[in-house]
């Protein structure tokens, strides 16, 4: 991963905030000078020895470190990890996901794990283990669950299994802390050293890209042999899992059997999987703010339903593959399975007549993702399996719209209590209303601009998936797009809008596109050019190199754009925490004064008020920046990582 | 028939007169007779092959149609023209045109007017005419200045050279390349008249494509609603009264509606819980360009500028790329709807006196970048720790945190 002079500064500032000027004093040197040894870094650091050790400790400790050791020269070298330490910065958002999607229990492991930065599964079990007598041991059965935190071994243990099979945490070994691109470069030296002794036809070459592969993939899929493991001895377990997925958390009941770990394993939080769920988060959030709170709420157990057994968001770029496990599909009984029972998806979509819907359109199937330019709507052939779909439309629709006009058509079943009983052998049972409501919000997300699901099949009452590349590259766009539109305005926005569909365009084509006077449009056009965002290709027309011989091409950079605006966003981030430091700084005197032992907790009584006024000031300052971070992170995470 | 080569001089002066005569009478014959067929042929370009072919020159004589082109081409009926292949052709031109040319009482305006004539609606730079007439400046002034006072030529602006001097044949309008189409009033793109009919149609779209609820499209299991609470409290275009009016929403009576008008109602109704909701999938009736032109037109808000639906589709189009709508297809035709449906206001946005533009207006998504002063620091890109401007004493900070 290459770093750019903010992104190194803002990994430095936050392995700083968190564990000291020592251990970012040899990142920042690190990330600036590559990969050293210690005898280099001692140089670099002007360090001693033993502290640039002290301080390398630390940072393995947390796996902000790729380190290697020759093994014919013995030498050792470091290597930062940038990504891990951008990480960093997510914590909060981790732990609060780990929360509401397995619970509590699994919240406090992780954020021990988080602390720790990676542990044996003995520590860990020795750590919680000491707890139990405080909790009464677990002859108490009812008591463990209601505060829903690791009380005893054996629950423990069933935490770690649960999050080791959802990849939410994976084994340590010692090549976890070798760069990815080292080994893959090792695994290609290796394969291609055995061919060059033999013929090295094209055959063989595609044969030692598939060993390279292969290779790189067992590597790589090191972490996950427990979570294999563990897949293959207790097989109900995911369904629980499953089950406690919908209803956040209610009581964990934990298998009293958990499958004892081995305690010599070394665990740590797997970053990648988290990332999948963050992404489906701000996914759903996406569709929430484009269509409506219930769709979101529909999208969101959509997506948790698509994305169990998914372990990254994006494919290694490293192993060819073009797509992971990509063709998943979900039934609309399953989605209704999984779906709260809490959310009420009656309501958030409006209402139309029948003559006003046109079934075939909203019910076509597509089983292939669609084009780049998704303008492949001609081929509206009704393909098989049409027939349960009108029925779905005769109920769905009556009963879709919320406020309850007494007609006589309705199916009944949602529109109140007092019909149910006199409609029962007419009407469907409400579960099957509920599911033809369901199947309304999940035809608006197909239907929508963005796609954000895909109509896949009939089977089970509809199946759906989602085209993930090509959905995340116009969340993207609109995250751009508001960029673009907050910093050059709506003619900005439409300018650039013009050159993305129309590609290269004649300077004198804009204005009348654009419906602008040519004035703005070229001094908004130069003003992006500044930003970076545009840029002009000259062609003479003939040798004269005229201005007014020569055609002016405007065209949208968008990979630029992107990493432009990435890299903006690090520096918005690195100015936030600087802000937030020389804030502490201001108030040094009060905030040493709070972290006394005798004054936490009670600052209220022990404070004058002007000081304590000024410490809540300083508070609210503080979560605003830090909340600021948080969104920022959002973008970054939307633009690289999802 | 190609009249004899004289043998002496002075006998060809006598026999010249009285055989010229004939002639000059044949030729004008001929001339009258290839030019009628000319006309009714239907075709507007000749070569010289379709000219004989026409039947009119006798035996094919080449000399002859020569002179007959000759002629017919001083008398300014027929435009010469070369292709690129450089085969020349020949284009009638209308005999009252042609009689202009017998107004212009010097070579110099029978150049320049020829010129300009050529040029047609897209009307010709004053400079363009001396560069390629090569005349003096002096001169081409004066001929211009007489083809003026003879009516023959206008000047006029054309928006594309807005600074520039050009002349057109006064008989004729410029072309809509020139004015530049409605969109331009007195050769001024007009923006405002844009912008408002931006707004009129952004409203419009609103309406027609959004489901006005009144309890708000919230997660929360919500009760089973009252009874006729929402009757006649809410936009009749808009809204769908159960199944009483189904199918009668959208006629033509209501579509004509001023939207200002049918908005104003809506807001009245409870404001606070009232939210727009998407429409079902498949849904048919969004507004197609057509709809939407329609408006435009029964409305009358476009006064005297009459709005094709061309016009509508670039309207829409700038909508379009400005994130406000998008389009969709249903059943095979392009609708549009309003984007981000869930978070647009339920004001209208046309016909506000507030400056800013934003009040009532589209709700765009926000970036959470330019939330913070960084996003929209005027001097970011020299921002740095130790610099002149960097976090210690930033301003814009100072203001966001509201500290000091």
């Amino acid at each position: 991963m290459l770093v750019t002079k903010h992104a190194a500064e803002l990994c430095a500032l936050l392995v700083n905030d968190l564990y000291g000027e020592l251990p970012s004093r040899i990142l920042i040197t690190l990330l600036t000078k590559g990969r050293s040894t210690i005898a280099q870094l001692v140089q670099h650091t002007s360090l001693t020895p033993r502290h640039l050790r002290n301080g390398l400790a630390v940072l393995i400790q947390q796996n902000l470190l790729y380190h290697h050791t020759n093994p014919d020269t013995n030498v050792i070298s470091y290597e930062a990890n940038p990504g891990a330490c951008y990480n960093l910065v997510r914590s909060g958002k981790i732990l609060e996901i780990v929360d509401r999607q397995h619970g509590t229990a699994e919240r406090e492991l992780v954020q021990t794990l988080m602390l720790l930065g990676h542990a044996r599964i003995a520590d860990l079990s020795q750590a919680f283990g000491s707890r139990a007598p405080k909790a009464n041991g677990h002859t108490n059965g009812n008591h463990d669950s209601h505060n829903g935190l690791i009380e005893s071994e054996n629950h423990l243990n069933s935490v770690l299994g649960r999050l080791l099979r959802a990849e939410i945490i994976e084994t340590v070994r010692p090549d976890s802390f070798r760069n990815p691109t080292d080994v893959h470069r090792e695994i290609e030296d290796d394969v291609l050293k055995t061919a060059l002794g033999e013929k090295t036809a094209s055959k063989n070459k595609a044969e030692s890209q598939r060993q390279i592969i292969d290779r790189f993939r067992t590597f790589r899929d090191q972490g996950k042999m427990l979570k294999r493991q563990l897949d293959a001895t207790g097989g109900f377990v995911s369904k629980r899992r499953k089950l406690e997925n919908g209803r956040a958390q209610n009581g964990h009941t934990y298998d009293e059997d958990a499958p004892q770990l081995n305690p010599n394993v070394v665990v740590r939080l797997n970053h990648e999987r988290c990332l999948v769920e963050l992404r489906n988060q701000r996914l759903a959030g996406f569709a929430a703010d484009m269509l409506g709170e219930v769709t979101g709420e529909v999208y969101r157990a959509v997506l948790d339903l698509l994305t169990t057994n998914f372990s990254r968001c994006r494919p290694d770029v490293l192993l060819d593959e073009e797509t992971i496990s990509q063709q998943v599909a979900v039934t609309t009984v399953d989605i209704l399975e999984h779906l709260d029972e809490s959310i009420n998806v009656q309501s958030g979509i409006g209402k139309a007549s029948k003559d006003k819907i046109d079934s075939e359109s909203a019910e076509r199937v597509r089983t292939t993702p669609p084009d780049e330019d998704y303008d492949s709507d001609d081929s509206d052939a009704a393909p098989p399996g049409r027939r349960p779909v009108l029925r779905t439309f005769d109920i769905g629709d009556d009963d879709d719209d919320d406020f309850g006009e007494d007609d006589e058509n309705s199916a009944g079943a949602t529109n109140g209590d007092r019909e149910t009983k006199v409609k029962f052998e007419g009407s469907a049972p409400p579960k099957d209303t509920r599911l033809s409501q369901l199947r309304q919000h999940l035809l608006l997300l197909t239907e929508s601009k963005h796609q954000f699901i895909r109509h896949c099949g009939t089977f089970g009452r509809g199946q759906w998936t989602v085209d993930f590349t090509q959905l995340m590259e116009r969340l993207r766009e609109t995250e751009l797009d508001a960029m673009i539109e907050q910093c050059h305005g709506r003619h900005g926005l439409r300018l650039t809008r013009i050159l993305r569909e129309k590609g290269k365009l004649d300077e004198k084509m804009l204005p009348s596109a654009a419906l602008m006077k040519k004035g703005d449009v070229q001094g908004k056009m130069l003003a992006m050019q500044m930003a970076g965002l545009v840029d002009v290709q000259e062609v003479p027309r003939d040798n004269s190199r005229l201005a007014n011989r020569t055609l002016f091409f405007w065209f949208f950079d968008k990979e630029r754009s992107q990493t432009q605006a990435l890299d903006d966003i690090y520096k918005a981030m690195v100015r936030c925490l600087q802000t937030l430091q020389v804030e502490r700084h201001k108030e040094r005197n009060i905030l040493s004064f709070v972290e006394r032992k005798d004054v936490q907790g009670k600052e209220e009584e022990v404070m004058t008020a002007e000081h304590y006024n000024k410490y809540n000031m300083h508070l609210e300052v503080q979560s605003k920046l830090l909340g600021q971070v948080m969104k920022l992170d959002e973008l970054v995470a939307v633009l690289r990582d999802y | 028939m190609c009249p004899p080569l004289p043998d002496t001089s002075d006998i060809t002066a006598i026999d010249y007169g009285a055989e010229g005569d004939a002639a000059t009478a044949k030729l004008s014959v001929w001339k009258e007779a290839l030019y009628d067929r000319c006309r009714e042929s239907g075709v507007d370009m000749f070569s010289q092959d379709d000219l004989l072919r026409l039947d009119v020159i006798p035996n094919r004589d080449l000399m002859l149609l020569a002179r007959v082109v000759q002629s017919l081409s001083d008398d300014k009926l027929f435009i010469t023209m070369r292709e690129a292949s450089g085969q020349v052709l020949w284009k009638w031109r209308d005999a009252q045109e042609a009689h202009k040319y017998k107004q212009c009482s010097t070579d110099e305006q029978i150049m320049v007017y020829s010129l300009i004539d050529d040029s047609g609606g897209d009307g010709i730079w004053s400079q363009t005419l001396q560069r390629r007439l090569n005349m003096h400046d002096s001169v081409l002034k004066n001929a211009l200045k007489q083809l003026q006072t003879k009516g023959l030529i206008a000047p006029f602006k054309n928006v594309e050279h807005p600074n520039k001097k050009m002349y057109i044949k006064a008989s004729i309008r410029p072309s809509d390349r020139a004015t530049g189409g409605p969109w331009y009033t007195d050769q001024n793109l007009d923006e405002a008249f844009i912008e408002d009919l931006q707004r009129v149609v952004f409203d419009f779209i609103k309406r027609q494509s959004s489901y006005h609820s009144t309890h708000g499209g919230g997660a929360v299991r919500s009760q089973v609603p009252k009874k006729g609470i929402v009757k006649g409290t809410l936009d009749k275009g808009t809204v769908e009264k159960g199944t009483v009016d189904k199918g009668k929403k959208r006629d033509a009576s209501q579509l004509d509606e001023p939207p200002s008008k049918a908005v104003k109602t809506s807001v009245v109704a409870t404001p606070k819980k009232d939210a727009l909701l998407p429409l079902p999938a498949g849904y048919t009736g969004y507004p197609t360009v057509r709809d939407i032109a329609r408006l435009l037109s029964t409305s009358g808000i476009t006064h005297n500028t009459i709005l094709s639906e061309v016009d509508v589709k670039k309207l829409i189009d700038v909508l379009v790329w400005d994130n406000l709508i998008e389009p969709v297809k249903v059943a095979g035709k392009v609708g549009y709807r309003v984007a981000r449906i869930a978070k647009q206001s339920l004001e209208s946005w046309a016909g506000r006196e507030d400056p800013t533009g934003r009040e009532g207006g589209p709700e765009s998504y926000m970036s959470p970048f330019t939330e913070a002063p960084c996003g929209r620091c005027p001097v970011f890109d020299l921002c740095e720790e130790g610099g002149p401007v960097g976090p210690s004493n930033c301003e814009y900070f100072k203001t966001w945190l509201g500290v000091e």
